[in-house]
């Protein structure tokens, strides 16, 4: 499990880094709801570099999330199939953990500019 | 965030103005991205505390982009509630200080320096450099008067043995207007201080130490100096321009009154100058040049002595007011926002708990 949770990190900071410093036309333009559509600049100042970070993060985000759920329910299925009734339920809960995590997981992928902007506005006039 | 930037155009480099507003708003949608990466990986391990962590870090997110709104609504420049709230209550003319008639001086001088027009900074930067023209003026009108005092006290007629000095005793008021002009000069350059201290605050609060402590406040293990840098920016872009501004209300009625004995000196005293255009034109060793200037400096003489006895005293009331205005407020001003600070960067940086309602 170690390893496994190690391997995962190494993947992760291998795509983020991968992704950051990639395209873009300079612009940043910024959009409040769909941050995943934001153009990063090109100059490799913090800000682009920020703004590639989470434009990365934005693109793995969903990436591991549909990756949960297609495991999640090839667990599921398995377990259903092949595996002896009394082990059923250890991968029964993997499986609905996988899922619902993945759910929350594109949730807040999904919903992250408009979480953030309307967090902005709880101590502003509007 | 379009808002946000128009807000804080702020001066030029990678972390100006809205650019950094835009870097915490990438850092808080990073962060949730890795609250959600976080929360699917504890369910996948069943790791309950990477679970606890993830669910407390969303809270923080949500609080960190509160507090990014809530800043800009407190501090932004033109229609920010401090400066609504300074505005509504200071009236508009409140901050004009009185200058000697026919002397003219820009205003303000905040656009020259970076600073927004409107902006609590620009009340506090425009009182101060009121201050420092007034304390300029009467260094300026001193050493006029001091000049020619020294000249005309030493203004000695040799009869064969014996030299007289009749205007020597108006060596005493050169001694005290030198003195008065070391601690006038000493007032000015705290005024540079001072202005100086605002510019940088201009410069760095909402550019460098806001959206570096929002980005840091972000993340775990960065959150408490993060909160330090978020309340050191408020301190200085608006707690202490906000002390210097409600000094300038506060104090500004006390300071005219060593105009009048000043210019009624001048007055005389411009008349017996040596560098005038009688000297230019007969000649400095012309002896009825010299003869018709000593002539009117013994028949002004007693007028001048009433004249200059006025001005130590209504300086000294100057000094008086310009030492509590320019160095003790200021100090208390200091103390106040390194008070606020230490306060404030608890409030910033500090985990928020809302099961528990408390901070």
């Amino acid at each position: 499990m170690k390893r496994l949770t190690a391997l995962f990190t190494i993947m992760l900071f291998a795509v983020l880094f991968a992704q950051s410093g990639n395209s873009g036309d300079g612009s940043n333009a910024l959009n409040l709801e769909k941050p995943a559509e934001t153009q990063c600049g090109t100059s490799g100042n913090f800000v682009d570099f920020s703004c590639n970070i989470m434009k990365a993060l934005l693109k793995l985000g969903p990436i591991v999330a549909v990756i949960a759920l297609i495991a999640g329910g090839a667990i599921y299925i398995y377990a259903q199939m092949f595996v002896t009734a009394d082990q059923r339920g250890r991968y029964q809960s993997l499986a609905v953990n996988l899922v619902v995590g993945a759910l929350l997981l594109a949730a807040l992928v999904g919903g992250a500019g408009l979480l953030v902007s309307s967090g902005m506005k709880f101590l502003s006039a509007g | 965030m379009d808002n946000l930037t128009e807000q804080f155009p702020g001066p030029g480099g990678p972390l100006a103005g809205g650019d950094a507003f835009q870097v915490a708003f990438y850092a808080l949608v990073s962060m949730l991205v890795i609250v959600g990466l976080a929360h699917l990986a504890s369910r996948m391990l069943h790791n309950r505390r990477l679970g606890d962590w993830a669910k407390e870090e969303f809270l923080q997110v949500l609080v960190s982009a509160a507090l990014v709104g809530g800043l800009v609504a407190l501090m932004a420049p033109d229609n920010g509630i401090i400066i609504k709230a300074f505005q509504s209550l200071v009236p508009a003319n409140a901050m004009t200080i009185e200058l000697p008639a026919g002397v003219s001086i820009p205003i303000s001088q905040c656009e020259q320096f970076g600073i927004a027009p409107g902006s609590i900074i620009c009340y506090a930067f425009d009182y101060i450099g009121q201050v420092q023209n007034q304390i300029l003026i009467i260094i300026a009108s001193l050493f006029g008067i001091n000049m020619v005092l020294d000249i005309i006290s030493k203004i000695s007629v040799d009869i064969i043995v014996v030299q007289i000095t009749p205007l020597s005793g108006l060596s005493a008021f050169v001694q005290v207007f030198n003195s008065m002009i070391q601690t006038l000069t000493f007032l000015e350059i705290m005024t540079v201080v001072e202005k100086s201290l605002l510019a940088f605050a201009n410069a760095t609060a909402l550019s460098v130490f806001l959206p570096i402590g929002i980005v840091l406040r972000c993340f775990f293990a960065t959150r408490r100096i993060g909160g330090a840098l978020i309340a050191i920016a408020v301190g200085a872009y608006l707690i202490f321009p906000l002390c210097i501004a409600l000094n300038g209300v506060a104090v500004q009625h006390a300071k005219a009154d060593a105009y009048e004995p000043i210019t009624n000196a001048t007055a005389q005293i411009a008349a017996l100058t040596p560098y005038g255009s009688q000297f230019n034109q007969n000649g400095t060793l012309n002896p009825d040049t010299t003869r018709s200037y000593m002539d009117k400096v013994t028949g002004a003489a007693s007028s001048i002595v009433g004249a200059v006895q006025a001005i130590p005293n209504a300086v000294a009331t100057f000094i008086g007011t310009m030492i509590v205005e320019v160095v003790i407020l200021p100090v208390v001003a200091l103390m106040i926002t390194m008070i606020a600070i230490k306060e404030l960067a608890g409030v910033f940086g500090g985990e928020v708990n809302l099961s528990k309602f408390e901070v």
